[in-house]
Parts: C-alpha cells; structure tokens; sequence
C-alpha cells in the first residue's frame, strides 16, 4: 500500500470517526429533544423579551371589526388542547403578560390596596386639561397635567350624574384585582376635582367627526354635566396614570402578533387569557374584549419588547359607565342566538331565567351587581371572546384558585379604597364580590381533581393539599388513591404502577425500593367525593431525584 | 461523505443543540419567527371600519359638528327616498344649519336654521341650560301630497293628490332648564296649493270643490304664533326605555291677505316609555290631541288640519289618510328586547278626525307587528306590518322611530 493510499485510508477512517462521533451526538441532542422534563423545568419565567421588537408599529383595533369577526367569524383556533404556555407544573410562568402575585405568595393587604400605583395618594387639586378624550371613548372625560407630575399625562373620567362612584370605583376596584391577580394595569388613582380648579391648556385640542379642534369651555361643561359630584360640589374623577413606554396598540385574543417575534404562544391559548373569563365572570366584566387592552413598546437591556396590559374596568361591577349596567348583560351576548330564537317566538313572554329571580342591585353607587342571577358557568361577555371559549376544567381551576385566595378581608379593603359615601354601597359591592367569588369557587374548583401543591419529602413522604376544600367550596371526601410508577424522563413512559395506596388524608409514603432505584418517579393521585365526579380523575404528579431529594417536576392535571 | 452526513443534519443539529433547557428551547422558536416577522396591517374591511369607528366616518359624512355634508331623507311623510347636500356648524357662539334635497317622487326642500347660543353638541344631554334663540327659514315644494277629503266619513276611493309649496320663517326665542324648554315660535308662513302631479290618481281640485275644501283656491300669508312647553325625561343616554315626553302648544295662525282663515289650534302630545322586566320590555303609550278653533266667520285650510294615518300615527291606512280641524290619536306598543340591536314590538293605534273634539265618535283602528334594528332603543331601521285598519293590511319600511 502506497504512502498515499495509506494517507486516503486513514483520512477515510477519520471522516468516519468524525462523522460517527457527529452522529451521535446529534443522537444524543435528539434524547434530549424528546425529554419529558428539561434540566431548567420548571421554568418560573417566561422569558418573552428576549429578542428586540422594537420593529412593531402600532396597531389599534376597529371596536366594530372586532365585534364582527368574533361574532361571524372564527378567528381562533378551538382545538382543546392544554393552553400552551403554562410551564410542566401547569402554572403560568411570569411574563410580559403576566406576574404572578396573589397565585403564589400570601400578598398583604397593604400591596393588595396600593395596586400598581406610583403613588401611594395622588395630591392633585389643580388639574390643566390638554386634551379631549378620542371620540370612541363612550365615558365622558378629558385628559390632564397636574402640577405636581410634570408631564404626565392623566385620563380623568367621571361618574354618572345619577351613580356617584359608580364608574370610577369600579375602574380602581377592577384595577387593584387584576393587578393582584397578576395582569398588567395602569396606575388609577380616585380624586375629587373642584370644577372651579379645571383649567384648559392654550393648545388643548379635542377630535370630532370633522377633525381635530380647540377643546373649549363649553367642552369641559359638558362633560361636567354629565359627572356627578360630592356633597361639597366636588367632581368624582378617576385618573389614569398611563405607564412608560411607546404605545402599540391593542392586542387581540386570537392569534399572535406578526410582527413582534417573542409573541409565539396563540393568545386563544394563552392560559391567563382562557382564565381571564373566570375572573370577568367574577367581576361581571362583559366588556373584556380586544378594544379593552393595550400594549407598550418598553425598553430594558438594551431592547425593546411589549408589555400587555388589561385595560378599562369603568364597565365592570355593574356598572356601564355611563349608567348602570343593563339586566341582560353578563348574561347574553349582543346577539346571543338562542335568546334572540327564543324572545323572537315568544314575542318577548318567554322571560330568561335570569331575570325572573329576584334581584337584589345595589344601590345607585353600587349598580346592577347581583349574587342570585350569577351562574360562573353561564356567564357572557358582551360578544364571543375566543380565549374564554377555550376555557377548559384545568384553566378555570387556575383561574377559581387565584379568587378563591382574595380574602374576605382583601375584598373589603379594596372596595373601601373606592371611600364610598354611601357605607351601603361598600357593603353591598364586597358581598357581592365575596358571595360571587364562593359560587366561583363551588363550580371550578369541583370541576377538577383539586389536588395541589405536591411535595416529595426526600424520606418519601408525599403531602399535597385539596384546593376545593382549602377553600371552604367542598366537604371532605372519601380519600385518595395514590399509585406510584418509575418515570423514564427520555422516553416519556412510565412504568406499571408498582404499588397503590388508598389514604384518607393528603398524605402517603411513597415505596422505598422505587425511590432508592429511579431518578424520576411519578405519583397518580385521585381523590373521591360522592358529590364530585371530576375529583376522580388522575392527576399526574412527577418528581425529579435532586442532590438533597426530591423536586416537583410536573403536574398533569388534564392531559 | 462527511460533508453529506454534516449537510443532512446541519438544521436538526442546530435545533437540538438549542433545545438543551426549556428556555433555549424557546427562544429557538422565538429566532425562528424573528426570522419571518411580517408587519401588522389592517385588511380593507377592517381599515374601512377602523375609519368608521375612530374618525366617525359615517357621522363625517352626514352629521359633521363643521362642514358640507350629506343629506339623507327627512324630507317629509310620503315624499319618498331623497337627499341632497347640507352644510352645518355646531359651535360655541352660533349653531348654524342649511341643507337642500329633493326626492325621486318630486319633492324638494331647502333650510337653513341659526341658533345663538350654539349647542357644540349633538348630544341633548350635554346642552347648557339658559335661554337661546332660534331662527328658521324653509321653502318646500310637495307635489303629491294625498287627499281624501276632510272629515272621519272620507272614502279611501277619493284618493287624489295636490301640490303644497310654501315658505315659512320664524323666530323662536326660548329658555331650557334641565327636563323644561320653554319658548315660543314667531313665524311667517306663505304657501300655495297646486295640482297633485300624481298621475295614478286624480289632483285634489279635479274631483274636489272649494266649498269643500277650504284652502284650496286661495292661500293667503299667515302670521303664527306658537308658545310652547316641553318637558322631556326620556334620554336614551341614561335610560332608553323609561321616562316621558310631554309637549303642550298653543298656535295661533292669522290670515293677513284674504281674512278668511285665521284660526288656532291647540296641540297636547303626551308620550310615556314604561319598562319593566328589569327594563328588556317597554309599554310606550302615546296620547295626541288637536283641535283648531277658526275665527268668527273664518275656516280652517286644509292643508293646515291635523291628519291621520301613514307609519307615525294609525299606521293601517295610508299617509294623510284622514283629516279634519281636530284629531285625537291613542298609540300604545309592546316592545320587548330581542338582543342588544333588535326590538320587536305589537302596537294598536286608534284615534279619528271630526271639526271638534267632542265630535269623534268612531275611532279609526289598527293593530300589528313590528321589528326595530339600532342601537339603545333608538330604531335606525323599522319595518312595521299593520293589520286591522278596514282598508287592508300595510307593510311599512322607516328609517326612525314610531315615536
């Protein structure tokens, strides 16, 4: 063999070495594609500003097209799966959509009641009106400068003549309990405006159907009319303290973004989107739609991502911002087909349901917000929103666990930072927060196998806690039955059951021979309640053998 | 070979190698879309409606605050479809208003109105309360308007039509304060009765004599006077299904050529909106009252005596179906919610003409059905279906509200 036919050989053994050891580890790297549970899983953030986007342009939504698409249209994909953006212990991770707050932690009282504010009390008596509201806006208002925040812009809105705080405190109320429960919210802060301290800026302007022109006095005195005041001739007025960043637009409850490319989860399945029916429901929220949102273009780290907010509760709680809100909202939709068959044939005698039981509103302060006619299930926002269509068991369940943690006492002190003049309208919003918030709780968290919080003791102690009677929404049932199985993490199977426990607590031991083998285990829990069906199907809970024991990996709740 | 096997698995390589932890699993999906970004833009539809919703398109069009716009309709009962160009100004000192249409069937009308102080509003809720005059100019010309003759007794078979041009002028000075407007209309009127250019049916002075129809030879120039009361709860900003509309005048018209037919007439229109059902159902009831009154040895023209029937009052005969110096008019409508743009309603109306009041005797009937599209109870589209008028069954399309 000559010196060249040796150097080919061995250049041909080299590729193939070569090629050989690229092989597998591409084999390798295809295992670790195919793991069930990653090394960083988990994950606890979403990390959704990673690239630049600052490339978006703004794009407001037709409150009309909107309405049309949803209704007529199926702009969303239904197919029921999992919401695609909850991390392996079926919780949503922090985002630019959303902290979580209240959800993991025991929030004071003290951070419940400040909400997002940058202030812990806005002192502003003296208020420059630059601008009329779009003339979209349905509540009448304006926006303003005070002295006191050089620059910033505020939307002030007001109360109707007749309902006194009716808007502006549901505005603040719905404020703090998104931002406790973990969304995105402006600061909103309740002042009291003496009219006679309303100036208007020399280049205030206002926009009208002919175009744009000087927003005057006659400008101000008409929204003025149509405010109600205090007893020292004061004007409610909720102003809105808009947060930094370049405005995007809305962002809709479909589909992603196009143009923003950390947007990859569609947002029909988005689980703090599908959830959000669950505390609209809760807050008779019938106008959560697309219109109702923003988005900011924010800056951090040297580039710019969005940063989603939800935005405009003055049509919540009852109210319709302008007055209160009528019967049939959060009941049917605006074109809801079958009730509009059934008051069509009937000539109108074949009265709902939900209008025959007796209702008991508040008072003019506290709008059309009622525990009796309140069925979660049942439930509508004004058209079809098709993240809340999506809803499923398992995302109700996350989103009934988040108000089933609002504390009677929580309620009450958010309701009181609206300072009711009227002690009976306080009153009657927290009861009815609170009796809504149980009926919540009764039908989702039932809905499921409520079981959380799973914990794998490195002596092999398993302890979880039922969330449904964590929260008073159930009796005790019969027990739980715990199977236990190894879990092979690159094939995702799991191994026959290798032993069953029937227990009466929340509580087992996990077999020693399979914690002393497996470097992942699974435990398959089900409890039993003669009343609750559902609690009866498995919830798959995973564990991961760490240095000091064991970690809760994964929790499948409904596949 | 090695470059082929590298080659092969160049892409999964790349992907696997970035799919090592959850997070660089992500982001590998988040540079794969960085990577095909597609700007946002609005489809035509959506860019069309986006104008309609944010810049007010369709008010722009034709209920600007400033500047030309179009005119659609509202010409008169019976005129038919038309329109025309209008220019308006709603501002802070002066509103001021002029528009000009004609219909398909012939009909025209030109006018213009300047009230001091301005409104800036369409919006009746936010006016300023205070005083304020109003002037008002109009010239019509109605070719066609029906006739029957006068009285209760008029058969539908004297169908005929005559022509009615006029220009009226007038001054109203007024006060408002909340529910209250109060005022009175200073006013110059000069019309003329011509030949009906229908030609499916007789002109008015073809088959009728001024003996018995007053008016219909002469037409002299009328001076009128008019105070009015208003008080007005019902708003549909606050509560479209409740509260009431009561309207009290007293008009006195004076013949100033041919003293012949001054009169006056007095005018009560009551209209309450009672909800219940928690406010999806409404009973609308509505009670009008006419009664002129000539002065010694004058008569009252016909073409200035309250009418009856056509889509606003007994909607089972046809428009100007019967008239006479006094009306009275009973409405009353079941309407009930169907979905938040949709009403449906059941109606009966009743009333009849005769020279007095306590004349009426008979009264006139019909009953029907009714579908209402719009927003708050305000009916942008109504289609009426009337039976139970002795002369057949009357399907009636409009663009407002019945009352």
């Amino acid at each position: 063999m000559s010196s060249d036919r040796l150097r080919a050989a061995a250049a041909a053994v080299a590729a193939a070495v070569i090629a050989t050891g690229i092989g597998v580890a591409l084999a390798a790297q295809s295992a670790r594609l195919s793991l069930r549970f990653f090394p960083d899983d988990p994950i606890l953030r979403d990390d959704d500003a990673a690239l630049d986007a600052s490339g978006i342009k703004e794009r407001e939504l037709s409150e009309t097209y909107d309405f049309l698409l949803n209704t007529f249209g199926s702009p969303a994909d239904r197919a029921p799966i999992r919401a695609s953006n909850v991390n392996t212990l079926d919780e949503v991770p922090d985002s630019t959509w959303f902290t979580n707050r209240i959800g993991i932690r025991d929030l004071p009282v003290a951070e419940i009641v400040r909400g997002p504010n940058k202030f812990e009390r806005l002192e502003a008596q003296d208020w420059i009106v630059v601008r009329g509201k779009s003339p979209g806006g349905f509540q009448a208002g304006f926006r303003a400068e005070h002295p006191g925040d050089p620059g910033q812009v505020y939307q002030l809105e007001v109360d109707p003549v007749d309902h006194p705080q009716l808007a502006t405190g549901a505005e603040l109320i719905g404020t703090l309990i998104y931002h406790a429960l973990g969304y995105f919210v402006e600061d909103v802060y309740l002042v009291r405006v003496d009219p006679a301290r309303i100036t208007i800026a020399d280049k205030a302007t206002i926009r009208d159907a002919s175009g744009e022109r000087r927003f005057n006095q006659r400008d101000l005195e008409a929204v003025l009319r149509q405010a109600a005041r205090d007893r020292e001739g004061r004007v409610y007025m909720s102003a809105t303290r808009f947060h930094e960043g370049l405005p995007a637009g809305n962002f809709e409850y479909h589909g992603t973004r196009t143009d923003d490319p950390n947007d990859i989860h569609p947002h029909e399945h988005r689980r703090e989107l599908r959830a959000n029916r669950v505390f609209c429901a809760w807050l008779a929220h019938d106008d959560s739609r697309a219109i109702n949102t923003l988005t900011l273009l924010v800056a951090a780290n040297g580039r710019k991502h969005v940063r989603h907010y939800m935005y405009d509760f003055g049509a919540i709680l009852g109210s319709a911002t302008r007055f209160a809100e009528p019967a049939t909202s959060n009941h049917e939709t605006y074109l809801d087909k079958n009730a509009s068959l059934a008051a069509l044939a009937s000539f109108g005698f074949a009265v709902p349901r939900y209008l025959r039981v007796a209702r008991a509103d508040g008072p003019p302060s506290a709008g059309a917000f009622d525990s009796t006619s309140f069925d979660p299930v049942r439930w509508k926002p004004n058209y079809p929103n098709p993240a809340f269509s999506n809803l499923r068991p398992d995302d109700a369940f996350w989103g009934a666990r988040l108000v089933s943690r609002f504390s009677d006492a929580a309620i009450r002190a958010i309701v009181d930072q609206v300072k009711f003049d009227d002690p009976a309208a306080a009153e009657h919003i927290s009861r009815v927060l609170i009796e809504r918030r149980d009926a919540i709780a009764r039908v989702w968290l039932n809905d499921v196998n409520p079981i959380v919080d799973p914990k794998l003791a490195a002596d092999g102690t398993l302890t979880f806690t039922n969330a449904a009677l964590a929260a008073r929404a159930a009796t005790p049932g019969r027990g739980y039955t715990v199977s236990w199985a190894r879990f092979d993490n690159a094939s995702g199977d799991a191994a026959a059951a290798l032993e069953t426990q029937e227990v009466t607590e929340p509580r087992a031991a996990a077999p020693a021979s399979l914690l002393s083998s497996a470097d992942f285990v699974v435990a398959t829990i089900r409890a039993h309640h003669a009343d609750h069906p559902s609690w009866d199907q498995p919830v798959l809970v995973y564990f991961r053998r760490t240095g000091s024991g064991w970690q809760t990996v994964g929790i499948v709740r409904l596949p | 070979m090695l470059l082929l096997i590298i080659a092969a698995t160049a892409d999964t390589a790349s992907i696997a190698a970035a799919q090592t932890t959850r997070a660089e699993a992500d982001r590998a999906k988040r540079e794969a879309k960085a990577s095909q970004l597609i700007p946002e833009r609005r489809s035509k539809i959506e860019a069309l409606l986006f104008k309609i919703d944010e810049d007010l398109l369709l008010r722009s069009i034709f209920n600007p605050p400033r500047g030309i716009h179009a005119r659609v309709g509202g010409i008169g009962e019976g005129a038919g479809f038309g329109g025309g160009p209008g220019y308006q100004f709603i501002g802070v000192p002066f509103d001021f208003r002029a528009s000009a249409a004609a219909s398909l069937k012939g009909y025209f009308i030109a006018q213009g109105s300047l009230r001091f102080p301005g409104t800036q509003s369409e919006d009746f809720y936010t006016w300023a309360n205070g005083p304020y005059v109003e002037v008002y100019a109009r010239r019509r010309d109605f070719p066609q308007e029906d006739f029957y003759g006068i009285g209760p007794d008029s058969s539908e078979d004297a169908r005929s039509n005559f022509a009615l041009r006029d220009t009226f002028v007038r001054v109203t000075p007024a006060v408002r304060r909340g529910y209250l407007t109060a005022g009175v209309n200073l006013g110059y009127l000069d019309p003329s009765v011509g030949s009906g250019t229908d030609t499916r049916m007789p002109s008015t002075d073809e088959i009728f004599g001024p003996e018995e129809v007053p008016g219909l030879n002469a037409q002299p120039a009328y001076g009128v006077i008019e105070p009015f009361v208003e008080f007005a709860t019902f708003d549909r900003a606050i509560n479209d299904r409740a509260g009431g509309r009561y309207r009290l005048s007293f008009t006195r018209h004076e013949d100033r050529d041919l003293d012949q037919f001054s009169f006056s007439r007095w005018d009560v229109d009551l209209r309450q909106f009672i909800p219940f059902v928690h406010d999806t159902h409404t009973l609308a009831l509505r009670a009008w009252a006419s009664s002129s009154d000539p002065s010694e040895g004058d008569t009252v023209p016909f073409y200035l005596q309250p009418t009856l029937g056509g889509a606003y009052s007994l909607r089972g005969f046809r428009t100007f179906r019967f008239r006479d110096r006094s009306a009275l008019l009973l409405q009353a409508e079941y309407r009930w919610r169907i979905n938040e743009f949709v009403e449906g309603a059941l109606f009966y109306d009743t009333g009849a003409v005769g020279p007095e009041l306590g004349d009426i005797g008979k009264l006139e009937r019909d009953y029907g059905f009714g579908l209402r599209a719009g927003v708050r109870g305000a009916a942008g589209f109504r289609l009426d279906m009337a039976f139970g008028g002795r002369e057949g069954t009357r399907f009636l399309v409009r663009f407002d509200d019945v009352f």
